[in-house]
């Protein structure tokens, strides 16, 4: 309570009686229970929840009543209110930037701080998923190139201003190489001390190796996990098998309660396919009842040789609808909104769908540097090039088409959630990047969805105070 | 229902930012449970009350 009051006091900007208060573009409202959900997607405050008396203030807001209009009005319905309550509901409004005055906040692309890292230590992986963009071979990333390209990454990242770095360890299955991790965790932390830059780490897995020693590891060196799991029994075991078939579902739900059990922080990623659609809402249960973060993520295959395995348009609707209905009914206390539709952000406004080119680097196990872990074998530098963020910036051919160049996007409401999608996948399926997504279609249904799945959170745990 | 009285003191704005409150109001923990600048949350510590973690 302190701090939200403190924050409230802190938030009062000076608004005068002959003000007049006016709503942004593309505000998006939907009434849940007896709240209305008000959205603006150009702001990365969120959604906002308007209890029945601030959704009555609300809709008298129309770029024509000044505040003293809207006084007025209100006191006819509520001959006990003052001013001061009439100040402090528009303040609200104001800080959630759900409404503005004279001065309209636009759109501001801020030069990213937060440089993200794809270190894939390791092509051998004891998986062979059908889907997997990765060739397997018995490679491995040498402590020399990764001790090199973390030392040269923390350097020129701190040269171009970024603040914070993620290093994500992937592979093939990264916990094969547990104990270089380990290495390059402490080795990173000592360089990004020094150069006085936030670094944070992330092991994405496949879960299979995840004993309960490494468990306590990982849970005593603070390392946060993305497991994959893509459903239950054999809908997972569909397209995730060992490299002799044998399915690999109930080493993965061991590895998962193994983090459970030892508090280690980590979410679920789920890729979904056609093999496992139907399955999701039967997952999404399971997860919901462990209390389970997770991220739903759509298949992305380039390559036109394989077996194309992405669900329809019209099976992800039905069947994420299904899941998004027990969300809507139970939703969890953390804020999991941005993991609920596939590369769709509904907290930070932007203009690509991806930081490629921008706040992400892929390092290849030999040093060769990518714009993406999809793209691992087209090189765009190497960990020796003089300046890496330059070769990242340099090297992606798709940084310059933001969502305000595709068609039809540029008149969407949401471009700046979904920014057109993956312009790899799009440019795979329709040969273009300046167009819409393949998905376009699941997007455009389902956000409204997740919105008041985000809705019915606030409304559930905010409303306690 | 137009002439329906309402106590309009009471006009509330949810947002995640009391969501977050609350959260730190029971659990008293150090965690980010919102980040505000990025997609990324994170979890520093964990108080039972959280699992705030979103990873893409």
């Amino acid at each position: 309570m302190v701090i939200a009051l403190a924050c409230k006091l802190i938030k009062q900007a000076m608004i005068s009686k002959s003000d007049i208060p006016r709503l942004y573009e593309n505000i998006y409202t939907d009434k849940v229970d007896d709240f209305l959900l008000v959205y603006n997607p150009v702001s990365k405050n969120g959604i906002s929840v308007l209890n029945k008396e601030a959704a009555f203030l609300f809709r008298l807001i129309d770029g024509k009543r000044t505040v003293d209009n809207i006084f007025c009005i209100a006191q006819k319905k509520d001959p006990d209110v003052h001013f001061l309550d009439i100040h402090k509901a528009l303040n609200e409004f104001l800080f959630s930037d759900i409404i503005f005055f004279n001065n309209k906040k636009g759109f501001i692309l801020q030069k990213p701080k937060h440089l993200g890292v794809w270190l894939h230590i390791t092509n051998q992986c004891n998986l062979r998923c059908t889907y997997c963009y990765v060739s397997k071979t018995s490679d491995h990333m040498s402590d020399e190139v990764a001790e090199k390209a973390i030392d040269k990454i923390i350097k020129d990242a701190k040269t171009h201003g970024f603040e914070r770095i993620t290093i994500k360890f992937s592979g093939g299955e990264s916990l094969l190489k547990f104990s270089q991790i380990l290495h390059l965790v402490y080795f990173s932390r000592r360089l990004a001390r020094r150069s006085k830059i936030e670094i944070e780490h992330v092991v994405l897995t496949n879960g299979i190796l995840i004993t309960k020693k490494i468990a306590q590891i990982l849970k005593r060196e603070k390392l946060r996990l993305a497991v994959s799991l893509d459903g239950l029994g054999k809908y997972h075991n569909r397209t995730r098998i060992f490299g002799n078939g044998t399915p690999s579902f109930k080493y993965v739900e061991q590895g998962i309660n193994n983090l459970v059990k030892y508090d280690v922080p980590f979410s679920v990623s789920i890729t979904i396919t056609s093999k496992n659609i139907e399955n999701i809402p039967n997952l999404t249960k399971y997860l919901l009842k462990k209390d389970i973060p997770f991220a739903f993520n759509f298949l992305r295959s380039l390559s036109p040789t394989k077996e194309r395995l992405e669900a329809s348009n019209a099976k992800l609707i039905h069947f994420l609808k299904k899941s998004y209905k027990m969300l809507y009914q139970n939703p969890p206390r953390y804020n999991f909104i941005n993991g609920l539709l596939d590369r769709v952000f509904f907290t930070k406004p932007h203009l690509c769908a991806c930081g490629t080119g921008m706040s992400y680097l892929t390092v290849n196990y030999n040093g060769h540097l990518a714009s993406c872990q999809m793209t691992l074998e087209k090189s765009i530098g190497t960990i020796y090039d003089r300046d890496l963020i330059k070769t990242m910036r340099n090297g992606c051919k798709t940084k310059d088409i933001t969502v305000n160049k595709k068609d039809p996007c540029k008149f969407c409401q949401w471009k700046y959630l979904c920014c057109g999608g993956c312009p790899l996948l799009t440019y795979e399926q329709k040969g273009r990047y300046a167009t819409n997504s393949p998905y376009c279609k699941v997007y455009k249904t389902l956000i409204p969805k997740v919105l008041r799945i985000e809705a019915k959170r606030l409304i559930k745990y905010g409303a306690e105070m | 229902m137009v002439n329906q009285k309402m106590n309009l003191k009471n006009a509330r704005v949810i947002t995640n930012e009391e969501v977050v409150s609350v959260h730190k109001k029971s659990c008293e923990c150090d965690c980010a449970y919102a980040s505000e600048n990025d997609v990324q949350e994170k979890r520093i510590e964990n108080n039972g009350d959280c699992a705030c973690v979103q990873i893409n």
